[in-house]
Order: structure tokens, then sequence, then C-alpha cells
């Protein structure tokens, strides 16, 4: 019964090693070339007016971003009939992968949405069109606050064109607290003890269902806000601004938190971690509150049937800043990247796109165009609009664009911060772990 | 489909070099390579001369968008020196290939040895407990498995019956390679039909003759059936081990690409596509693709060489 000879099946074993092998690798060297088409257009030019232009763009979010994104670049080609568009967006888990292996093909859309932690990356690599020589024609940047349009530079170079200002806030679930009689006050607390109590309380009271809030230690962005209110920041140049004492302080907080009753096991935040927008706990209900930032209210405020409120995160407002939400950029090998840079200031300088756009990505950077639309806000836009005020107000210094490697930071801090809160590794050892690996891989990417 | 997949070569050899050197024979050959030729420029292309650039940028720092830069062995030393994550993920990959592997051969074996007597309708059964092969490599599977064990997923639903607490299985590092593991396990259509040709083949009459001499249904499948059939176990060990060790798909979809909670789905392959596409480290990621091709053709020989101790061939004639 000579099923398989031995010789047929190692020839046959050969075969699918080959081809076992020739995926694996092949996954890594997909990488062709395909030269820039860049380099013959002019650097300032003038936005394409007579031939037909067709552009991609590129962005993270939610289907509201995507109706409110697709009204704006509708309009333009209403405007300008020769311009058309297509589009990809996803959610933010995964977003960057898909960017990365585009622009490895060199066929990235020709208007990318980035945000801050990707922004020295990109544009050391070329990825991005330095847009200096269109300031001042196609590129109106007078609106914008000057501390806002600087994040998106780099060296000294305008790489980056802040679509939208937003800050960070705890979302509260107001159907669940007001239920329970427990709404927050209106500007926080003074300290994460006296939150820690509060959040402790809401748990009893709903019998932690759902919890006050989930584990967010994993959460880099939160990290850097109570970094600041330290007075750290999460970056010292291209090193960690912190130290293994530091990021133990942070995980034996949340271990407390998570002791108390007030912040979620890890098991219901760890879903959350990824950041998808889709798996916010006040959306899933997991819990009450969960740290964001301001103008996600719109979208959150969407996705659930219950009614949701901002409100500061405790302590002092040091930690805050006013913070570019997102960028538009230009890719270097687009079509038309005069065309592009057109678009990308249709964006931010358009009154009828800026009363489309409201405050979903973030309030309107240019102050023209926040002063003509926000009179027509709706109440919700409003509530927003008010509290990024009142919190940018007290708000920090903005923080310097994050060092090369930030991506692999926050990996790194959410591995930690899994084990720590799963009990597989004390506080002390997890941060000890994650400041030596955090400090070698910056050491690496900046090399 | 099952035919084709077990029928045995027939033998090719001899008549072949017998005829070599004649004129007309050579004509033939060219013919041969002619029609051979589209396979041999895919091969080439598509196979091998990425293989070898990707040998190449194994030796450099290579970002994707600026030229390699040549750095040596570093990428290798910085691998097995410098970097735990690294190590991290060759644990979860073996843990996942040795725990996922014997389990869905054991499923397979098990479902096959109840469908391979005829009985009624039990073609409808083959076909259905071959669709989730069908379905199994998928993303979309991936995510409704996210969905069955998520914290308030079916999995906890059907546990709350009993009064059993369930938990977020996916969630806890303790548990989420083992859905993955379930996972693959569930997929065992493809290793279950052809151990259903296999049965197929032992010829009935051992059956009998063992029955005769006092064998009861479990001495007939250790003495009769495991033996004859260890040509075709022997093959789908071989296959698997090697599916097993490039999961991907699942553990990449279902901890959101991040190889979470705590790494502990953070499998070789779901780390290579980490450090290339996410973190631009496209040298490094090849020095990775190199090391996993190694060792994978390592450990495909160890179990070759095991099989000469517990694979029986019945025309090599009893040993």
């Amino acid at each position: 019964m000579a099923i398989l000879g031995r010789r047929g099946s190692a020839r046959s074993l050969r075969t699918v090693l080959a081809g076992a092998a020739a995926l694996t690798v092949l996954a890594t060297a997909a990488c062709g070339g395909g030269g820039s088409r860049a380099s013959d257009q002019e650097a300032g030019g003038p936005p394409e007016r007579e031939q037909p232009v067709q552009l991609e763009v590129t962005w993270w979010g939610g289907p509201a971003r995507a109706e409110l994104t697709q009204k704006v670049l509708d309009l333009y080609t209403q405007k300008h009939p020769n311009v058309t568009f297509t589009t990809q967006w996803q959610g933010y888990s995964g977003y960057y992968d898909k960017v990365n292996t585009t622009a490895a093909g060199r066929n990235a859309a020709d208007i990318i949405q980035i945000d801050n932690r990707v922004l020295r990356e990109y544009s050391s690599k070329g990825l991005l069109a330095e847009l200096d020589p269109w300031v001042g024609n196609t590129l109106q940047v007078d609106g914008i606050d000057e501390k806002l349009l600087g994040t998106g530079r780099v060296d000294g170079k305008l790489y980056a064109v802040p679509l939208a200002a937003n800050t960070q806030a705890l979302h509260y679930d107001k159907t669940v607290l007001e239920r329970i009689g427990m709404l927050p006050p209106e500007n926080g607390w003074a300290t994460w003890e006296e939150f820690g109590t509060w959040a402790a309380q809401v748990t009893t009271a709903t019998g932690n269902a759902p919890w006050a809030m989930r584990d967010e230690s994993a959460n880099i962005s939160l990290f850097e806000y109570w970094l600041r209110q330290n007075g750290k920041e999460l970056y010292d140049g291209q090193k960690p601004g912190f130290t293994a004492e530091d990021v133990t302080a942070w995980f034996e907080l949340w271990d407390g938190l998570r002791k108390s009753g007030a912040a979620s096991p890890q098991e219901v935040a760890q879903p959350a971690n990824a950041g998808d927008i889709s798996k916010n706990t006040v959306v899933t209900k997991n819990t009450a509150l969960t740290f964001s930032y301001d103008n996600q209210l719109t979208e959150v405020d969407k996705s659930t049937d219950h009614e949701v409120g901002l409100v500061p995160i405790p302590g002092p407002r040091s930690g805050a800043y006013a913070r570019p939400s997102q960028f538009f950029t230009a890719y270097t090998g687009g079509d038309n990247i005069a065309t592009a840079v057109d678009v990308i200031n249709f964006f931010v300088s358009d009154p009828e796109a800026g009363a489309i756009l409201g405050t979903e990505r973030g309030l309107p950077p240019n102050k023209q165009v926040r002063d003509v639309v926000s009179p027509n806000f709706d109440d919700q836009l409003k509530y927003v609009l008010d509290y990024d005020e009142k919190v940018v107000a007290e708000a920090g210094p903005t923080p310097p664009v994050p060092a090369q490697g930030d991506s692999q930071l926050g990996r790194l801090l959410q591995a930690s911060a899994e084990n720590v809160g799963f009990g597989r590794q004390s506080p002390a050892d997890g941060a000890a772990e994650f400041v030596t690996q955090a400090a070698g891989e910056l050491e690496r990417a900046a090399s | 489909m099952v035919d084709t997949a077990v029928r045995p070569t027939p033998a090719a050899g001899p008549r072949h070099t017998a005829s070599r050197g004649r004129p007309g024979r050579r004509k033939e050959a060219i013919a041969g390579y002619v029609f051979l030729s589209p396979w041999l420029l895919g091969l080439l292309g598509i196979t091998l001369l990425p293989m070898l650039y990707s040998l190449y940028l194994s030796f450099t720092d290579y970002d994707l968008l600026q030229d390699p830069e040549w750095v040596g062995l570093e990428n290798y030393e910085r691998m097995f020196t410098g970097d735990p994550q690294f190590w991290n993920s060759v644990g979860a990959t073996l843990l996942f290939a040795v725990t996922s592997v014997p389990l869905k051969l054991a499923v397979a074996l098990g479902v096959a040895l109840l469908l391979y007597r005829n009985r009624r309708g039990v073609g409808l059964y083959r076909s259905l407990y071959y669709v989730p092969s069908l379905l199994g490599g998928s993303v979309a599977i991936a995510i409704v498995w996210q969905t069955l064990f998520g914290g308030q997923g079916a999995i906890n639903g059907v546990l709350a019956v009993f009064g059993i607490p369930g938990r977020a299985w996916i969630a806890d590092p303790s548990f989420a390679l083992g859905t993955l593991v379930i996972l693959a396990a569930w997929q065992f259509g493809a290793p279950m039909v052809i151990f259903l040709a296999g049965l197929k083949q032992i010829p009935t009459e051992m059956f009998e003759a063992a029955a005769l001499d006092g064998a009861g249904r479990l001495k007939q499948f250790l003495h009769v059936t495991l033996p004859l059939l260890s040509p075709v176990l022997f093959f789908n060990v071989v296959l698997e081990t090697i599916a097993g060790f490039q999961g991907f798909t699942a553990a990449f979809v279902i901890s959101g690409g991040t190889g979470g909670p705590a790494d502990s789905t953070l499998l070789y392959t779901v780390y290579l596509y980490l450090r290339g596409f996410g973190d631009f480290q496209m040298g490094y990621a090849s020095a990775m693709a190199w090391v996993f091709l190694i060792a994978l053709g390592i450990i495909t020989a160890f179990v070759f060489r095991s099989g000469s101790l517990w694979v029986h061939y019945a025309d090599d004639g009893d040993r």
C-alpha cells in the first residue's frame, strides 16, 4: 500500500517547503521600485486646473468621519470639476500598516492623514512633501495658531497641516451615571486619589455593570498626560523622558485603582488597548468612563444609544495640551502635489468645508474659519468647543514632535501593562523591562 | 480530488534514461522545457529572485523608502542577543504548533474514523465537516472567533447556562493562544479527507483476520489501522507542522494586529510582519524570515528522520 512512496513525499515536500518559504519571504521582499513622480513637479507651483486629476485620500476613523470627509471632497469636485477623488478609510488599528505597505510599493495615497506619532518617522524617510514652498500662495496658514501649526514642523520645515485641534478628556456615560445619581463634578477632580474614591463608589453602585473606568495603564497617551502632570515628558529628544521609577509609580497607580474597583480588571480593558474606537469601552458599555479626546464625542455619541459627556482628566491640567488631532500630508510620490496641497488648504481654510466638518476631527484649526462656523454649531458641537476652550486655557506647553520609534514604544508599554495587569509581573519588574526595551528601541530607531 | 491527492506516482525513471541522447528525444526535451517555461519563469521571477533579494536585505538596514545599507550580521546578532520580543515570539509559536498540530490531527483522525464506513448520508457529513477548512483561514472567521470568545460572547453564554463563570478568553494572556489552537483544530477538514482516503485503502480482510484472532476494536485500531495508516499520518504531520508554524491570519486579526494580550499571541509571523510593515525594519524582518526558513527546514528534517521509526510501509515488508 504505497499511498505515498518515501521519495514521492520527499519531493512533494520539498515543493511545499519551497512554496512556504517563498510566501514568507515574499511577504518581506515585495518591495519593488518605481520612481517618484514628484521629481518632474515644481515645488510651490499652482494647482492643476485644466487637466483631469484624480487624487487618492486616506484616513482612519469611523463612519461619521467618512461621511463628512466625502462631503467636503464632493464640494471640492463641484468647484473644480477636473479634480476627482478616490478614498480609503479604516479604523485606527492597522491603519499605519496599510500606509507603510502602500508607501513601500511607492503607491501611497496622494493625501494621507497622519497623527504626530509618525510625523518624525515619515518626514525623515522622505514620505511627506515639504509644504513651505506653497505657504502664502496655495496654502493659507495665517489663521492657524502658531503653536498648533508648529506641531506640523520637523526641524523647522512644515510637512503636515493640522486638520483640527483637540485635547484630552474623559468621556462619561451620562445615562448610567445619572441613573445612579453620580454625575461627575463639572470641573473634574483635583487629584487622582479623589477620582479613585469616586470611581470606586460608582463601581459599587452599578455592581460592576458597568465598571467606573477601564484599566488604562496600557494607554500611552494617558501615560504621557500623567507624566506631564508630574513635570516630565514622554520623550527627551530621542530618549525616553521617564525612568523605571516613574513607570513603576504608574503601574502601581493602576494596581490600586483595580484593587479598589475603580478600574476594571485588565481582561475587560484589553480589547480596547489597540485603540479602535469601535472597542471603546463606553461604546461597549463595559465602563462608565474612558480616556479619549474631546472631539471624539461625535463618533462615540453616534455609536451608543446612551448619552455621553466630557469631563477633564483628574489632577492638574498641566498634562493637557492643544493637540493636533490629525494632520493632512501630501505624499512625495503623489500624482499632483500642488493640487493635493490645494485640497488640504480647502479642508482647513474654506468656511464651507469647515461648516461641514464641524468638530468631528477636532476644532477647526483656522481661527477665521472657527469664528465663521461656530455660531451655527449645534448644541453638541458647542459643548465640545466650550470644553476645549476651558481646558486648553489652562493647558501645558505643546510637547515636541514624538521621537522616531514611537509606535514601538506604544506596543512595548501595552505588553508590559498587560503583563502587570494580569498579575504576571510585578509593577517594578514590568516597569524595568519596559524602560530597558524602550530605550533600546528608540536608540535603534534613530540610527 | 481525493483520488488525485493520494494516487501513487507511476515510476518514470528507467525508460527515460535509456533513451537519452537520441536527436528526436532532444526535440522532445526542448518542447518539454517550452511547456515548462511559464512555471519556470514564475519560479525564477516570483520565487527565487525575491528570495535571494531578501537574503541580501537580511544583511542590511532597510526601511523601504531609502536604499538598503549594508550592516553585515547585525540583524542576526540583534535577533539572538538583543531582542526579548523575538524569543517571546519563538516561544509562542512553538507552543502554538506543538499543541495545535496534534490536536488538529487527532480530531481529523477521529472524525475520519467515524465517517469512513458507508452509512446513509455519509457524503453529506463529509462535506459538512470539510466546510470549516474552506472558511478557516479567512479574516471573517477570525472575527467570528473574536466574537464567540469575547467577554460577552456566545461561549460564555453557553457556560452560563451550566453555571460556569465565563471569562474574556481572547483578552486573557493565559487563554488567548488556546482559542487560536481551538480555531486551528476546528479546521480539520483537509487532513480528515486525506485520512479518509488512507482508511479506504486498508483491506477489510485485515480487520476480519484480526477479529478472528480475537482482537477487539481498540486492538484492531492500534495494530491494524494505525500501522497501515502511518504513511498518511506522516504526510499529514509534515504538512500540518509546516502550516502550524506559519499561522498568521487568526492571530493577527484576533489580537487586533498587536499579538496581544501581553504578547501571548505574538506568533513569529505576526512579529515579523510588525517589524517589517509596522516599524519599517525590512532588513530585520528579512533576517527573521531566513531564520524562520532554516528553522522550519530543520524541524521538517527531524520529522522526516523520525519517520523511519514509526512509519510503516506495507510494500517494504516487515522490519
